[in-house]
């Protein structure tokens, strides 16, 4: 397994467990809206603090936003930015 | 007998001809409930401000009803202001002096600054709670009057809006 594709999984099993999203998080598209998807402005934030827990980084004010966390792909995005090398 | 089609003028965020922004937001109790069981102090800590964590309080415990109204106000003033890619913290959106009809919203930081730019705004809180869902809108005029950033924005006794530099 590629490490992007180890990031990819732990996000999307981040997704599964606090996203609620209407669709399954395994086979969602990289680019998909996940907020077309079902998450809520709410699951964000438990998402985002689930992140943070799983990959041991802060998400910063700056990087708060709603697109930050609309794909699996912006999301992973983001995180590569975290991430020490 | 025919008539004109009924167009909202504005698709998102919610802005009226006048100016008039509009924002609402619905939250389950029982969700807050959750994450706050979840993420503890991680998570409270991180989406309210000192002063809503202790007029949340209850007998010495958080109360969940009283976070999701606030955690709604917060993100019907995202969706008023437009803020969602403004990179702001929650806690820099402020549900204060709440008496169970009305309230102040206190804008800080980057929230303020970035509502600011929008101009000076008359602006309305209004919530309730019930079947275990919190709702909140915020309604936000156009004010004539020229005010700096750091001014109350809103005279209404109920609803008054602080943009804190």
């Amino acid at each position: 397994m590629t490490d992007n594709a180890s990031l990819d999984a732990r996000i999307r099993n981040v997704l599964a467990q606090h996203g609620r999203l209407a669709q399954d998080a395994a086979t969602l598209a990289d680019a998909a809206d996940l907020y077309q998807a079902g998450l809520t402005s709410h699951a964000s934030v438990n998402v985002m603090l689930a992140l943070e827990s799983a990959f041991d980084v802060e998400f910063p004010d700056q990087m708060l936003t709603r697109s930050v966390f609309s794909s699996v792909a912006a999301i992973r995005g983001a995180l590569t930015q975290l991430i020490p090398a | 007998m025919s008539s004109d089609p009924v167009v909202t003028p504005a698709k998102c965020p919610a802005v009226l001809r006048t100016g008039t922004r509009i924002g609402i937001d619905l939250v389950r109790v029982d969700r807050i409930a959750e994450s706050m069981r979840a993420f503890g102090d991680r998570f409270t800590r991180r989406i309210f401000a000192a002063g809503e964590l202790s007029d949340s309080t209850l007998d010495g415990r958080l109360d969940a009803g009283r976070l999701a109204l606030r955690f709604a106000a917060k993100e019907a003033a995202i969706k008023a202001f437009d803020l969602s890619e403004a990179g702001i913290g929650w806690s820099q959106i402020e549900l204060t002096g709440w008496d169970g009809a009305g309230g102040r919203i206190r804008l800080h930081g980057r929230a303020a600054e970035a509502a600011a730019r929008l101009g000076a705004y008359d602006i309305a809180v209004a919530s309730s709670q019930q079947g275990g869902l919190a709702c909140a809108i915020v309604v936000a005029f156009p004010c004539a009057r020229e005010r700096g950033p750091s001014a109350v924005v809103c005279d209404n006794k109920k609803a008054e809006v602080t943009l804190h530099d």
